[in-house]
């Protein structure tokens, strides 16, 4: 019978929806469970239910410290990216000289070479110019790895903001950084709050890159993390691995809400 | 002490020997025109004539290669849009879509430092002259297009500027409401005496609105007059092809005053005095009517085919092998059939020779 049928493959997409997203939610699944276990160890299923490892995660300062050297990163990349990268993609979509195309691509390199390569090269230069590892090479690298983003995303902001908008307020004696501030600025929050929230998550959880950069003193979370890995399965790791999941889940919560994902990717 | 010698008033608006050049192409050459302070001047043409450049010269979003721009006497060559004081609507609304209607027509006055007070007092005045007091609240998406292109208009005109400059404002209307707001765009304009410059390539519009038409031909201005000299005395062929319906005829001098013989040795009575030996006349479809006994102007002509019009017939005809287009009122057109002669005749006042 048709309805039979219907029902039968809606069932089967709704088990293969299911499996997708398990797929793709089970690792955070087993570390939100281990972070929940009480065993000394790294485990799962978990056979019972603490918050110890919360509280021992937030009285650990390496990554107390790491935590608020990785925000502090985030914020200072994601700035840096906005205001440098917000012009330069007015300029690309506004002026589509042919001179402005290698800078086009320039621009949007880093996010096909592969993040260890960039590291490297980053390290090399970082030596180079005498700034060596630490906050100032790291915000460096993070800046090269979070400005395609701004200006992917900011670039096809301005490609549907209208440019006689810009004219009218011309026409209505408005100067350039009025026509910026109260035209311009205000039509692409949107896109703007995008941006940063790309910037900030594609900085707040990089290794590959930071590895790197890092001065032995201060890491990012993400190095600590992966470094503290390396020695010891302590639970801990996982409650901090939640935290994370969950700021990164808000932000993300956040795009969704904002702006239009789907557009923007 | 004597008194200084009165300032003859400068025309709001004075292009002076303009050009403009787009790498080889030449967009206007050597455009000169003054547009005196509250007129509603239109500039017309086919597209590619160079009338939108020029809009945005006087508007200051493009600067000429060579020659000067004036508004209100001062040379603004140099001047970047928002220093001149001008005011502009284009083909669609343009409104800030994050502002309300009253934001929206507040925005200039801000720019230029108007109190606060103030401000409110002039957005409510015009508000209610284009008659939308009720909606300064509302966003620019929950107007109408014409709501919308109204609140284009306050938006501009609000400021007082020297020239109001409007670029096809009512193309993106539909048919019924693009003649409703073109009648409503010259009842303000008159009303606020705002000196207007209006670039269309819509000729009845143009005809309609303008106190001035300057038809434009690449880059050139081919003719400057009221609506009804444009119509009635075109200066030259393309004016007289490009404004309404003409037939062109090719005619030689025939040696006396206001004379001239067309094909197969007609002779035509004219209405102004042949310049050259050889040339056309202008003939307007509807000034060629049936002859009724004799007279000068006597055309004998075959029916080739009828287009019915309505109240009008459109009547292809053949002088030998001259085709000619006329306009009856279908009345008169009544029991015509094709292939059957015809006597017409044609006031001389109404024939024109162009070179």
């Amino acid at each position: 019978m048709p309805w039979q049928n219907s029902r039968l493959s809606l069932l089967g997409w709704a088990l293969f929806q299911l499996a997708a997203y398990s797929v793709l939610a089970l690792p955070s699944l087993v570390i939100i469970g281990a972070s929940l276990n009480p065993a000394s160890t790294f485990s799962f299923p978990p056979r019972g239910l603490t918050l110890a490892w919360y509280v021992k995660a937030m009285e650990t300062p390496a990554f107390t410290d790491s935590f608020l050297l990785s925000v502090e990163l985030a914020c200072l990349a994601t700035a840096l990216s906005l205001l440098t990268g917000t012009p330069a993609a007015y300029a690309l979509q506004r002026y589509r000289l042919p001179a402005l195309q290698p800078l086009h691509s320039l621009l949007l390199s880093p996010i096909v070479i592969p993040a260890i390569v960039l590291g490297i090269g980053l390290l090399m230069f970082a030596n180079l110019i005498g700034i060596g590892q630490g906050l100032a090479a790291l915000l460096l690298g993070h800046f090269v790895l979070t400005l395609p983003y701004v200006v992917r995303t900011l670039i096809s902001s301005f490609s549907l903001f209208d440019v006689v908008l810009e004219e009218a307020a011309q026409s209505l004696r408005a100067s350039r950084p009025v026509v910026w501030f109260r035209v311009i600025l205000p039509n692409i929050i949107p896109g703007l709050l995008s941006a940063a929230i790309f910037a900030f998550v594609t900085s707040f959880g990089n290794v590959a890159l930071s590895i790197f950069l890092v001065s032995g003193s201060a890491a990012t979370l993400p190095v600590q993390m992966f470094a503290a890995v390396e020695h010891s399965s302590d639970p801990t790791l996982a409650a901090v691995a939640t935290l994370v999941i969950l700021v990164t889940g808000a932000i993300v919560l956040c795009i969704d809400r904002l702006a239009n994902l789907q557009r923007l990717i | 002490m004597r008194d200084p010698a009165p300032i003859p008033q400068s025309p709001a608006v004075a292009l002076s020997a303009v050009s403009k050049n787009y790498g080889e192409v030449a967009a206007l050459e050597l455009l000169s025109l003054d547009v005196p302070c509250g007129e509603l001047v239109c500039l017309l043409g086919p597209s590619g004539c160079g009338k939108t450049t020029t809009l945005r010269l006087i508007a200051g979003f493009t600067s000429p290669t060579r020659g000067r721009v004036f508004i209100e006497g001062a040379d603004v060559t140099a001047k970047p849009p928002h220093l001149r004081n001008i005011g502009m609507v284009f083909q669609h609304p343009a409104l800030f879509p994050h502002l309300s209607v009253f934001d929206n027509v507040e925005f200039g006055m801000r720019n230029i430092g108007v109190a606060k007070p103030e401000r409110r007092k002039r957005v409510d005045a015009m508000l209610a002259t284009v008659r939308l007091a009720d909606l300064g609240a509302r966003y620019p998406r929950e107007l109408s297009g014409g709501q919308q292109q109204r609140v284009a208009l306050a938006r501009a005109l609000v400021l007082r500027p020297a020239v109001l400059l409007l670029d096809e404002p009512f193309s993106s209307l539909d048919a019924q409401l693009r003649i409703h707001m073109r009648e409503e765009v010259r009842a303000l304009v008159h009303q606020l005496n705002a000196t207007t410059v209006l670039v269309t390539h819509d000729q009845e519009e143009a005809l309609a609105i303008a106190d001035r038409v300057v038809v434009m031909n690449k880059g050139r201005i081919e003719q400057i007059g009221a609506p009804s000299d444009i119509y009635d005395v075109p200066q030259s062929r393309f004016v007289a092809g490009f404004i309404g319906r003409c037939n062109l005829l090719p005619c030689k001098s025939a040696g006396a005053a206001r004379t001239v013989t067309i094909e197969g040795g007609h002779l035509l009575s004219i209405a102004n005095d042949p310049a050259g030996d050889k040339g056309v006349v202008a003939i307007r479809p509807e000034h060629l009517v049936l002859a009724n006994g004799q007279s000068p102007n006597n055309l004998r002509v075959e029916v080739l085919q009828f287009t019915y019009l309505g109240s009008r017939t459109h009547l292809h005809v053949a002088l030998q092998n001259l085709k000619m287009l006329i306009d009856l009122p279908s009345a008169e057109a009544k029991g015509l059939s094709i292939g059957q002669p015809l006597e017409l005749s044609v006031d001389p006042a109404f024939v024109r020779f162009l070179p």
